[in-house]
């Protein structure tokens, strides 16, 4: 299930341990990133690089904007 | 990108799966922290003055001027949640007594900046049209501060 959430719902879903994924390239992952996010840019996101995150808990991921 | 990379999970077999549809930019905005060295360039957030004298929609003009400090000639108009809802200027001419309401005065719609804003270029635009401060908001309006021009 794929739900749109705004920043308010994203702080409840990470208060409540959901996992926090930037899907955007490495270097602008390590310029800045959310707190405690995760980075796998979607260009390498496939099963292998996927298997850093748990499957079995809610996943939260973002890129720059809505664009 | 972001829906892309949901359904590529979605694929993968992951069950629940959430997009924070308006991205980095949108928590930067809100001025919300973040981890990483960050841009080169300063942003609003670092200058923004929190100090911002503040009324309400409903307050009486005559009651806002006997409540701030007689050298504030202008205050922002906020609601209950602290989204701007307008300006109230001139402060410093309000007769004390002034029964008339401040949503009935005060100047709507007034320019926002964001405290992911680059901090150089505003400032540049303040002096040029020598606007004396801007208030800071998050994107749904929220005040956060505000801005001078030094």
């Amino acid at each position: 299930m794929l739900i749109s959430i705004d920043r308010h719902r994203l702080r409840q879903l990470l208060d409540g341990g959901a996992q926090l994924l930037e899907v955007l390239p490495a270097d602008e992952y390590a310029e800045e990133h959310l707190p405690g996010a995760l980075n796998i840019p979607l260009k390498q996101l496939d099963a292998n690089t996927a298997q850093q995150l748990d499957i079995h808990r809610p996943v939260a991921l973002y890129c720059w904007d809505a664009l | 990108m972001s829906p892309r990379a949901a359904w590529r999970l979605l694929q993968l077999g992951f069950e629940q799966v959430y997009d924070y549809t308006a991205g980095k930019i949108d928590w930067i905005a809100a001025g919300w922290p973040t981890e990483g060295p960050g841009p080169g360039e300063a942003r609003v957030l670092t200058a923004t003055d929190p100090n911002v004298a503040t009324c309400g929609l409903e307050e009486a003009v005559g009651t806002v001027r006997r409540r701030l400090d007689p050298e504030i000639t202008s205050c922002a108009v906020i609601n209950d949640h602290r989204i701007v809802a307008g300006r109230l200027e001139h402060l410093d001419t309000i007769d004390p007594q002034d029964p008339r309401l401040v949503s009935q005065v005060m100047r709507p719609g007034p320019t926002t900046i964001r405290p992911s804003d680059n901090l150089d270029e505003v400032r540049e635009r303040m002096r040029a049209r020598q606007v004396q401060q801007l208030l800071v908001t998050t994107p749904d309006g929220e005040l956060l501060g505000v801005l001078h021009p030094e």
